[in-house]
């Protein structure tokens, strides 16, 4: 069933107890840390990391590498290790797995990192929505600390490296990295221009090496087997794997970590087990609000960070939502656009006025108004806020309602020019009928409309006055003879 | 807790407390029950399933050692129990009951007999 997964940054999640510190010993646990102290130089731990090849896996794929060598190579007398284990996609929980199975190997990873960039202090943000994660990194900090695994002087060295907690208030543009640090100033969870990166200008002012939460998870691994095996994995441009958190209508939801290149079909319908109820596939959503809907003919596309941006997804921190064929395209976006008009902090005007229109104009065609230039308009405003807004939350919020009107625009048609949802999910476009040849007239439908607006007599066929039907659909949920349909 | 002070104690405090971890040594004889206990198996019920083992394996007297763990990945088929036993493949229960874990002390643990019904398939290529 899962023959194709690989495991690395889940290598420990469901085979240690979290909150022992001696499972993760014994597991070879902070032997990359001790290697980096005791053998190797900053630079050449950069350097590892670098040929790695190891990219953000928080969203956009930066090369970890060179942040850390950016950051070591700022000088400064203090230097900044912060985590962002914000994680805020709908659908998304490989974050807090990861700090729920396996703590210890986030914080082996930051203070590998503290080494090589040269700080001594880390801030791991993270949601106090997460509080079993919480709980579970506070308990593996205090571990760590007793046996002086962390904190002044670790393992009898010269390297000190103290780790403390920022709980976040549950803001998703906090997930963005300068609001992120923002926030934790104490200031309003609000981004700012970049340049200056934070490896060069960070939490307050200083050299920042800024990665999130799966990006560590795969540092003490690579440390410890070499840059080379961690390229046999995935692919040229994208070494490793991914871990993707399976949602939706598929069967078997859960969990994934597989090598990077593997095609989606591969997740969907072998380690998924495809869609429920033999329900058709119809497009699998990946990279959360800021990402996009992949339609059925691309479902060979290998999973990289390139291929799924061509295709005007992202692949985002790896939330994965896979839909069929009850799930309406514009609907969708509407939800996601909901979700970011919803959560914009407000700072520019492109994503805080952008998005709102962009939400009426999805709510208008949802609900039966929309017109032939909302289409033409949806585009072009789309990707006016992807040029202009100033973080990465403005700049991919239009992903949802752009990549549906690439893929999937006979959806979109139907609604604006007959006035219908082919999915049958837009309430305000649904209507529902009898079949006359079905209807037996048991009067079960007339007894439990709850606005009475079926009428007929006992043995006759029934009728429904469409003018006061509320859409609701409890009368198709009740018929035993399937004579009551949409349309 | 001893402080390590050089990698030379960390490697010895690992063959130390290897023995009473996770890891199985070969010809142990010891038996683990790792119960998967993220957000996501606690919300299942994985609590009470654990809570029901802890007591069948004190009642039967089996000398089995319970490993609360972190999310096995498998979310759809929570609460997850994972028999481990020294030199043997482990065994994946999932939609675990509180029934269903009593019958795993009383027929895996006691008896020796796999639970077929519940067993999950799983294959996973490791580190």
């Amino acid at each position: 069933m899962s023959a194709t997964q690989t495991r690395i940054a889940l290598r420990n999640c469901g085979v240690i107890d979290p909150e022992s510190i001696n499972d993760y010993i014994a597991t070879d646990g902070y032997d990359a840390l001790a290697k980096c102290v005791f053998e190797l130089k900053p630079e050449e731990v950069v350097d590892v990391i670098k040929k790695s090849g190891l990219r953000g896996r928080g969203g956009a794929g930066f090369p970890t590498g060179i942040k850390w060598e950016t950051a070591m190579k700022t000088p400064s007398d203090v230097k900044y290790v912060l985590c962002n284990a914000d994680e805020g996609d709908p659908g998304a929980f490989m974050d807090r797995s990861v700090l729920e199975g396996d703590p210890h190997c986030v914080l082996e990873a930051m203070a590998i990192c503290g080494y090589a960039i040269g700080a001594s202090q880390g801030i791991i943000y993270v949601r106090a929505e997460y509080p079993l994660a919480v709980k579970r990194l506070q308990i593996a900090i205090d571990q760590a600390k007793d046996l002086a695994l962390l904190g002044d002087n670790i393992m009898g060295s010269d390297f000190s490296f103290n780790l403390r907690l920022y709980l976040g208030a549950g803001a998703f543009v906090c997930g963005e990295e300068t609001s992120l640090m923002n926030s934790v100033q104490g200031g309003r969870g609000e981004p700012r221009i970049k340049p200056p990166f934070p490896a060069v200008a960070g939490l307050w002012g200083k050299p920042t090496n800024i990665n999130n939460v799966e990006t560590y998870a795969n540092v003490a691994a690579i440390i410890r087997n070499g840059w080379e095996w961690f390229r046999s994995f995935g692919t040229e441009k994208s070494p490793g794997t991914k871990v993707f958190a399976l949602a939706g209508k598929v069967n078997n939801v859960g969990l994934v970590e597989v090598p990077m290149g593997t095609p989606l079909r591969t997740i969907i319908e072998d380690i998924g087990g495809g869609i429920r109820n033999n329900r058709r596939f119809k497009a699998v959503q990946t990279g959360g609000p800021s990402g996009g809907c992949i339609p059925a003919e691309h479902l060979d596309t290998p999973i990289d960070y390139e291929s799924l941006t061509s295709l005007g997804s992202m692949m985002g921190s790896g939330g994965m939502i896979v839909m069929d064929e009850d799930d309406c395209m514009v609907n969708i976006a509407k939800f996601y656009l909901t979700f970011t008009a919803e959560e914009s902090c407000g700072k520019c005007s492109p994503c805080r006025i952008g998005n709102q229109r962009l939400l009426e104009i999805l709510t208008r065609i949802t609900s039966g108004e929309g017109e032939d230039k909302d289409l033409s308009e949806l585009d072009e405003l789309g990707n006016i806020i992807k040029d202009t807004a100033l973080c990465g939350l403005g700049q991919s919020s239009p992903n949802p309602a752009i990549s549906t009107l690439r893929f999937f625009k006979s959806e979109y048609i139907a609604h604006v020019r007959d006035k219908k949802c082919p999915a049958g999910a837009c309430i305000k476009l649904v209507g529902f009928k009898v079949l006359p040849e079905k209807c037996t007239g048991c009067t079960v439908c007339a007894r439990n409309c709850p606005v009475k607006c079926i009428s007929g007599k006992p043995k006759q066929v029934h009728s429904i006055d469409q003018a006061k039907c509320i859409k609701c659909g409890a009368c198709m949920e009740k018929c035993r003879f399937k004579a009551i349909v949409r349309g | 807790m001893p402080k390590l002070l050089s990698w030379e104690d960390l490697k010895s405090y690992r063959s130390e407390i290897k023995g009473e971890s996770s890891l199985l040594e070969p010809d142990s004889g010891r038996v683990l029950l790792a119960v998967g206990e993220a957000t996501c198996g606690i919300a299942a019920g994985a609590k009470e399933v654990e809570a029901v083992l802890a007591k069948e394996i004190a009642k039967r007297g089996v000398n089995a050692q319970i490993i609360p763990t972190g999310c096995f990945g498998y979310c759809y088929a929570e609460p997850m129990v994972e028999v481990r036993k020294a030199g043997e493949p482990s065994v994946y229960y999932g939609y675990v009951t509180p029934e269903v874990a009593k019958s795993i002390v009383k027929r895996h643990l006691v008896e020796g007999r796999i639970l077929e019904d519940n067993v999950l398939h799983l294959e996973v290529e490791a580190e």
